[in-house]
């Protein structure tokens, strides 16, 4: 089969594929937010069950079901990600699967697409699974094909780890042709003493995970040495950091006085490979992002083994994403070179743009109403994950999934004269939100939660939550777990939304402001013909100058028409119609060429 | 071994144009490796994308461009050509979209000020900008891409398809109907 070209999130999706997996588990989060978009858009006759999960907790639990029943299974989630997860994966491993199960996990070190570059190659000795990093397109194919095998042969889950610098990247992969293997059958057996872990039998299912571990300790995976094998200056590799360093090293012309090993198995190590490698070194150097995992776990196979000195940490630091110019610099340093830089002299930096919500974005219009609630009281927002969080400083806070609800709870309790609203999508409400908001109801908190409801996991490429299809009845929802007012408001009424906001806080106990509008970048039929049916305008002589749509809605549709001029006009290739910015003009001078448009959208509220 | 950055912002395309050239490039039997860096923004942020040509395969190669060894440059927005230029070496080519309009950036005085030497609040042209590449020893090529687009197609969204074409062109590629059909393909609304 040629060659085609393919980015990381695809070469995971055709892995799996290719593998016949059968079932496939996740929660969306970047970098790894595309593999089960193409696993789904593939054109094969028999596609495998997917399992859009409502958080990585779930997503490992039902994976871990579909595997003990014989399953091939994928778990596909972030890094943050699988701290939820963590809990039920901590049963993975005594569990004795049946069915391969590979946990693909996206890390981000720089913190690009997330909001920590938290490191979570500490969970794979907690967890006690292997841990394979590849470092290009083909070896993350390659990579998550085997670990199915792998996972097979000594029933326990692997970890395939994807860097976002790896995720996003595109190459030439060339994919296995598929043997077809007929459907299995597949069927629960019940097995109480692999699957009741509790007392003695959790502590032999322990020893029996151990010694599966120790089993694999002997494979290894994935191991390329380069260079000069008689070099006694030794570098060791692993992820994305291989091919910088390997460029390294060819741009400075270096390959005689480095022997290089790239690791793809970090956990566990293959010991005797390692040691072979760096006993006869006198300098070994581990060039590694994030915290020094590979660099501890080779000082701690190796100890008291080798006399070399082995560098990891303090020569590159555990925080943001290596850069060539560090490895470089590095090289350039120990060598005694001089870098020849055919770079031009620039001394002008770009501006950088932090983030902003889309044109049409409803989340654009609900913050302008709540900074109008709030701003008189100087009031605490708190922050969620997700695209509601796109513009980093209009919430107070902004951490992990659930931080809005959960963390405003405990604000709420301490600081009760504090004017408060928690926000939040309801990709988050449905996440784990939902509990946080039964627990300050049954904690008789008194707070203003706000539902962000644009009907998809915008974010991560719009995958569908529970408000997509419709089938969940949020209003009766909220009011059955006791919340005591439910305030349903369009998003693009800000008027309505902020008078919703002010009357929610007249009242004792937990209210909600369930803010509803689509995600603009969501094309149906309604927003198709607001594009084609309606112009919006902008009156100059009824405009006040008051600056509102321009300075606080910050619509980016809406500009200054030269340098020297306060006057605005709307860029209507950018506008998405939405039509916030009519709402809010207190002079009326936003004009609607439409028919159908109706200014005035009125709040529904429901109570007990 | 030659390099290209295709620079823009969230909602340009330039996700979509980075596809498209490595795909024509691999098409024709060059080797070729891109990767996208994308920010939390889905719209408006930095985006950007490293594409690495060569004649064969190379096994190894990373995602970064090293300074110095920028080859092609194409920018959507003469902001974001800044961005990167410090890449350039004096033979680089670079394609820029001059007249768009400052977006967004423009109300963080306290960001946009600081970084373009501009003292006006509000400037909402890209001049400036523009000067400074000019100032600059590359290869500039600038051009409207956004108001073209606009003019063919009644969206500024095809600007990245005009940008391309005008590099490729350039490269010395006739490959204009295989790129056309590449893009019609990934265009939802058929405007071409």
């Amino acid at each position: 089969m040629d060659k085609l070209l393919a980015d990381g999130n695809e070469a995971i999706a055709y892995a799996a594929l290719d593998a016949q997996v059968n079932y496939v588990s996740h929660y969306p989060g970047s970098p790894v937010n595309r593999v089960v978009d193409v696993i789904a858009c593939a054109s094969r006759p028999r596609l495998p069950i997917i399992n859009h999960a409502l958080n990585e907790h779930i997503a490992a639990l039902s994976a871990m079901g579909a595997s003990v029943s014989g399953a091939r299974s994928i778990l596909v989630m972030k890094h943050v990600g699988l701290n939820i997860a963590a809990d039920p994966l901590n049963y993975a491993g005594p569990l004795k699967i049946k069915g391969g199960l590979v946990i693909v996990v996206g890390t981000d070190p720089g913190a690009r697409t997330s909001t920590g570059e938290e490191d979570v190659h500490w969970y794979a000795p907690q967890f006690n699974f292997p841990l394979l990093e590849p470092t290009s397109v083909q070896s993350i194919y390659d990579a998550v094909k085997k670990a199915f095998t792998i996972s097979e042969s000594i029933r326990l889950p692997v970890l395939v780890f994807i860097s976002g610098r790896l995720a996003y990247q595109a190459n030439l992969l060339k994919r296995e042709a598929q043997s077809d293997r007929k459907k299995p059958l597949f069927k629960f057996n019940k097995n109480p003493a692999d699957l009741i872990n509790v007392g003695n039998s959790a502590v032999s299912n322990h020893q029996q995970h151990v010694l599966r571990l120790e089993k694999f300790a002997r494979f290894n995976y994935g191991v390329q040495q380069k260079y000069n094998p008689k070099a006694t200056l030794g570098v060791i590799t692993r992820a994305a950091s291989y091919a910088l360093v390997c460029e390294v090293i060819n741009d400075l012309a270096l390959g005689s006085q480095v022997h290089l090993l790239n690791i793809e198995q970090t956990y566990p190590l293959n010991v005797e490979s390692i040691f072979q490698f760096c006993h006869a070194k006198n300098d070994v150097i581990i060039i590694e992002d994030q915290d020094g995992f590979l660099e501890t776990m080779i000082k701690r196979d190796l100890f008291g083994r080798v006399d070399c000195q082995i560098r990891g940490k303090t020569v590159f630091p555990p925080w943001g994403e290596l850069r060539y110019q560090q490895v470089l610099v590095f090289f350039t340093e120990l060598f005694d070179l001089a870098i020849a830089d055919k770079a031009i002299a620039v001394d002008r930096t770009a501006p950088p743009r932090p983030g902003t919500f889309c044109e049409g974005c409803p989340h654009r219009s609900s913050f302008f109403a709540i900074d109008q609630a709030l701003k008189e009281a100087d009031g605490i927002i708190g922050g969620d994950i997700g695209c509601s969080s796109l513009p980093p400083h209009r919430t107070d806070w902004l951490l992990c999934m659930n931080a809005g609800v959960g963390m405003s709870q405990g604000i709420a309790q301490i600081s009760p004269q504090q004017k408060l609203v928690s926000t939040g999508g309801e990709g988050s409400l449905f996440h784990g939100g939902l509990v946080a908001l039964l627990s300050a109801v049954e904690n008789e908190v008194n707070m203003v939660h706000i539902l962000f409801d644009n009907r998809a996991v915008a974010m991560t490429g719009h995958q569908a939550s529970p408000t997509t299809s419709g089938r969940v009845d949020v209003m009766s929802l909220l009011l059955s777990i006791g919340v005591k007012q439910v305030f349903k408001v369009n998003a693009f009424a800000a008027t309505e939304v902020e008078k919703a906001i002010n009357d929610a806080h007249r009242l004792t106990g937990v209210k909600v402001v369930w803010v509803t509008g689509d995600c603009a970048l969501q094309v149906n039929a309604e927003s198709a013909r607001r594009m084609r049916e309606r112009t919006l305008t902008i009156e100059p002589s009824l405009c006040g100058d008051c600056q509102l749509c321009y300075e606080s809605l910050q619509c980016p549709a809406i500009n200054r028409i030269n340098i020297a001029s306060r006057q605005l006009t709307i860029d209507m290739d950018a506008c998405r119609r939405c039509g916030a910015c009519v709402h809010i003009c207190p002079n009326d001078a936003i004009k609607v060429s439409d028919p159908l448009y109706k200014p005035k959208v009125k709040t529904e509220v429901a109570n007990v | 071994m030659s390099n290209m950055i295709i620079a823009g912002i969230g909602g340009q395309g330039v996700n979509k144009l980075s596809r498209i050239i490595a795909q024509l490039a691999v098409n024709h039997g060059r080797y070729c490796q891109y990767t996208v860096h994308k920010g939390g923004a889905q719209s408006l942020g930095i985006v950007y994308s490293e594409l690495r040509f060569a004649d064969t395969e190379i096994t190894m190669l990373a995602a970064e461009i090293p300074a110095g060894k920028l080859d092609y440059l194409i920018a959507l927005d003469p902001y974001e050509a800044i961005r990167h230029i410090k890449l350039a070496n004096n033979n680089t080519q670079c394609w820029v979209d001059g007249k768009r309009p400052a977006l967004f950036i423009e109300r963080m005085p306290e960001f946009f000020n600081e970084s373009t030497g501009n003292q006006s609040t509000g400037n909402n042209n890209s001049d400036d900008a523009m000067v400074y590449l000019q100032s600059l020893p590359v290869k500039l090529t600038e051009a409207n891409y956004y108001q073209q687009a606009l003019t063919r197609y009644q969206s500024a969204k095809m600007a990245n398809f005009l940008a391309g074409y005008d590099c490729l062109r350039a490269l010395g590629l006739q490959i204009d109907d295989e790129y056309q059909l590449l893009f019609k393909q990934s265009v939802k609304a058929a405007v071409l």
